[in-house]
C-alpha cells in the first residue's frame, strides 16, 4: 500500500491532464494488525453533540499575492511558443522579463469554422482544407460546455438578448459563430472564481479607430437571476454591470435584453459572444485585416477591439484583442476577481471537568524514590498545565493534535472548554 | 462591575500522518476521545516561593509560548494528563525487578552466555496493583523473543504514538492480563553488540519504564565492531 503525504501536481493545457511535478510518498508494508488498538488511559469522550462540522466557503483575491485587482497597465502578455499562441495566451501581471511575473489567466478564441487559423493548409483554394486550430478550440468548448444534444449547434449566447448581436431567426439558428474566453488558472481560482464579486473592464475603439467612449463593465447577474445547469456546472449569464449588479432598472432580467456571455465559476471560464462585444467595441475596421499584436501603448492600434480577423491562411492571433482591451483600461482596474475555496471545518469541543486531568505522567511532576508529586504546595492540590489535545477515534489511534498558544492551567478548581478547530 | 469572560479556548488541529492516512483511504475520522498533554511543561518551574504568592507559583509555566502543532505533533504526545483522586500524592511507578523510580533498569548478557532471563514487573503506589494489563514495546522483535503469558498486540492506545508515526518495522508490542507477574526474554546471535531500550506501561494508569538490554556478539568469533 502506497501513502501519499504530498503530491505536487500541474495542469498541462496541451494534454488537459494533470501532471505530477513531485511527489513524497512511501510504501507501506507494515501488518495490519498493528493497526488496530485501545484507547489511552483517561481518554475522555466527545459526545455527538460536542462536535460541530461545516463547510466554511473563503474567499481572497484571485491575483498574485492575494490581490484582488489587475490594471490595465499591469496587463502583459506572457512569454508562450508558437504552436500554443495558435491556441492561446497567457496574461501576466508585470512585465514578463520580470522574475515575479506569473501567469494569472490566459485568453483564447475560438471560431467554428477555424476563421482567424490556417485551414488551406498547402491548398490554394480549398478553405476546409485543415482544420484551424480556432475551430479546434471552439470544438473543445462545445465539448467541455454543452450538453449532448447543444454541441453540433455551437453557442447561442447573443440570442437570448432582444438586443442582442444575433437573433434567433438568422441563417444559424442564432449561433454564435466566435467567442472569446478569459480561462482562469486553476491554482488561483482554488474551487470556483467568486461570484457576484467580480468586475471586467474592457476598453477599445470604434469601427472609425476611435476609443475613448468605448468602454464596457460585464459581471454577472446571479444575484438576480437563476443559475443555469450545464454538464460544466452551473452557469450564469455575463451582462452588463459591475460586482454583481446588472446596470438598469431590471437587473433580474438584464440577460433578456442583452448577453455579452457566460460564466462558468467552477469551470473558471467566462465564455463571451464575439458578436456581442464587437457590437460594443468593434475597434478599427482596417484591423480586421491584420494580426493583432500586444502593444504597451495601444493608441493607435488597429486591432483594439473585437472584429476579428478571419483570415484562414495564418495565424490571427484573434485571442490577443481580449488581452489588448484590458490593457487599454490604463491605470483603473481592467479585472477585479476573487478565488473561493471550501474548507471542510470540524469543531470538537473538549469539555474538561474539575475533577479531570488533574495529574500527570510528566517526569519533572513527581520526584523521589516513591514518585511522590514533587512540589507539597501541590499536594491535596494538584496542579497541572495543559500545553495540548489529542483526538483520538475509538481504535485508539491519534489523528489530530492541537497545541495551545500557551500552557493553560488545570486543578480541581477550575473547568475549561477547548474548542479544537480542524480543517481540511 | 466588569464582565465575565465567558470566551472559549479555541485552537487550531492539524492532522498527524496518521490521520491523512485514513483521509487518504476514504475512510472518515470519527474523532470520539480527546486526551491532554502537558509535553513541553517542566514542573521544576513551579516557584512556591514566588514573592507575589500563590497565583503567580505556575507564572513561569504559563507564560511559555508553545511552539506551533506539527503533523509530526504526535511527538508532542509523550506525557498524558490523568484523573486521579484529590488527595493523591504518590504516583503511580512501575518496578522492573529490584529497578524502581529514578534507577536506570538494565541488563547485560554475559560473554558467552546466550540464557534468557526472567524480569519481574510490578505496579507500585496502586492499592492492588496493576488492574487492568501490561504492554511491552519491543523496537526490534528480530533481536529478543518475549515469553510467558505474553502476546503480540498492536500499536497504539497508550503505547507511544511516536512508533506509529514512525513506522518501526520491526516494532511488536506485546500484552500481558493484569495478573501477570513476569516476563522471559530471550537473545538471537548477534555479529555486533545491540543494545535494545523495552518499554513496560501499565494498561490502567499509563506509566510506564524503560528496560535497557545489551546483547554482546555472539557466537564470539568476529571482531566486535
Amino acid at each position: 500500500m502506497r501513502i501519499y503525504n504530498e503530491v505536487v501536481t500541474i495542469f498541462n493545457d496541451l494534454t488537459g491532464q494533470w501532471d505530477t511535478i513531485s511527489e513524497d510518498s512511501f510504501e507501506y508494508n507494515g501488518n495490519d494488525i498493528m493497526l488496530a488498538q485501545g484507547l489511552p488511559v483517561g481518554a475522555t469522550p466527545i459526545n455527538d453533540t460536542d462536535t460541530v462540522a461545516d463547510t466554511v466557503k473563503t474567499t481572497a483575491g484571485y491575483f498574485t499575492n492575494g490581490d484582488g485587482t489587475l490594471t490595465g497597465t499591469e496587463t502583459y502578455t506572457g512569454s508562450l511558443s508558437d504552436s500554443n499562441e495558435k491556441h492561446y495566451f497567457n496574461a501576466v501581471q508585470t512585465h514578463p522579463d520580470s522574475s515575479s511575473a506569473v501567469v494569472q489567466f490566459s485568453t483564447t478564441y475560438g471560431h467554428i469554422l477555424g476563421m482567424g487559423s490556417d485551414t488551406y493548409g498547402d491548398s490554394l483554394s480549398k478553405a476546409d482544407n485543415l482544420r484551424g486550430e480556432v475551430q479546434s478550440i471552439y470544438r473543445q468548448f462545445t465539448s467541455l460546455l454543452l450538453h449532448e444534444n447543444e454541441q453540433s449547434g455551437g453557442f447561442k449566447i447573443s440570442q437570448q438578448g432582444s438586443a442582442g448581436a444575433i437573433g434567433s431567426g438568422d441563417a444559424n439558428g442564432g449561433r454564435d459563430d466566435y467567442f472569446y474566453a478569459l480561462v482562469g488558472k486553476r491554482e488561483r481560482f482554488k474551487d470556483r472564481i467568486n461570484k457576484k464579486a467580480w468586475t471586467i473592464v474592457l476598453s477599445g475603439s470604434n469601427s472609425s479607430g476611435g476609443g475613448t467612449s468605448n468602454v464596457l463593465y460585464l459581471t454577472d447577474d446571479s444575484k438576480y437571476a437563476s443559475s443555469t445547469a450545464t454538464p460544466a456546472g452551473p452557469r450564469h449569464n455575463i451582462v452588463s454591470g459591475a460586482l454583481g449588479v446588472p446596470t438598469g432598472s431590471s437587473p433580474a432580467v438584464a440577460y433578456a435584453h442583452k448577453t455579452f456571455g457566460w460564466f462558468y465559476p467552477e469551470m473558471g471560464i467566462m465564455l463571451f459572444s464575439g458578436n456581442q462585444l464587437s457590437a460594443s467595441i468593434p475597434g478599427n475596421t482596417a484591423g480586421t485585416a491584420m494580426t493583432a499584436s500586444f502593444k504597451t501603448d495601444l493608441t493607435a492600434d488597429k486591432t483594439l477591439g473585437f472584429g476579428p480577423n478571419l483570415n484562414q491562411k495564418g495565424n490571427s492571433k484573434n485571442a490577443l484583442r481580449f488581452i489588448n482591451c484590458l490593457r487599454h483600461v490604463g491605470s483603473g482596474n481592467a479585472l477585479r476577481l476573487r478565488s473561493e475555496e471550501d474548507q471542510t471545518q470540524e469543531n470538537y469541543f473538549c469539555r474538561i471537568k474539575a475533577a479531570d486531568y488533574n495529574f500527570s505522567a510528566n517526569p519533572t511532576f513527581s520526584s523521589g524514590s516513591d514518585n511522590k508529586v514533587r512540589h507539597v504546595s501541590m499536594h491535596g492540590n494538584p496542579q497541572t498545565f495543559i500545553s495540548g489535545v489529542g483526538l483520538y477515534n475509538s481504535a485508539g489511534h491519534l489523528l489530530a493534535v492541537a497545541k495551545l498558544s500557551s500552557p493553560l492551567k488545570k486543578n480541581f478548581a477550575s473547568e475549561a472548554t477547548i474548542k479544537v478547530k480542524l480543517t481540511y | 462591575m466588569g464582565y465575565l469572560d465567558n470566551s472559549t479556548i479555541v485552537v487550531d488541529a492539524v492532522l498527524t500522518k496518521q490521520g491523512r492516512k485514513l483521509l487518504a483511504l476514504g475512510q472518515g475520522l470519527n474523532i470520539s476521545y480527546f486526551t491532554l498533554t502537558d509535553t513541553g511543561v517542566d514542573y521544576s518551574l513551579w516557584n512556591p516561593d514566588h514573592p507575589s504568592g500563590s497565583a503567580y507559583y505556575g507564572e513561569a509555566i504559563e507564560n511559555l509560548p508553545n511552539l506551533e502543532a506539527l503533523p509530526n505533533s504526535a511527538y508532542f504526545m509523550r506525557n498524558n494528563l490523568l484523573s486521579y483522586d484529590r488527595n493523591t500524592k504518590l504516583m503511580p511507578y512501575v518496578m522492573l525487578g529490584t529497578f524502581g523510580i529514578g534507577q536506570t533498569a538494565s541488563y547485560i548478557w554475559g560473554d558467552g552466555q546466550t540464557a534468557g532471563f526472567n524480569l519481574t514487573v510490578d505496579l507500585k503506589n496502586v492499592t492492588g496493583g496493576e488492574t487492568v494489563g501490561w504492554q511491552l514495546v519491543v523496537p526490534d522483535s528480530t533481536l529478543i523473543s518475549i515469553s510467558g503469558n505474553w502476546t503480540p498486540s498492536s500499536i497504539g492506545g497508550n503505547v507511544q504514538q511516536f512508533l506509529l508515526e514512525q513506522d518501526i518495522a520491526n516494532a511488536v508490542v506485546y500484552d500481558a492480563p493484569s495478573t501477570t507477574a513476569t516476563v522471559t526474554i530471550d537473545r538471537v546471535n548477534t555479529t555486533t553488540t545491540r543494545t535494545l531500550i523495552l518499554t513496560f506501561i501499565s494498561k490502567s494508569t499509563g506509566a510506564y519504564k524503560h528496560f535497557n538490554v545489551t546483547m554482546p556478539k555472539y557466537p564470539n568469533t568476529t571482531t566486535n565492531t
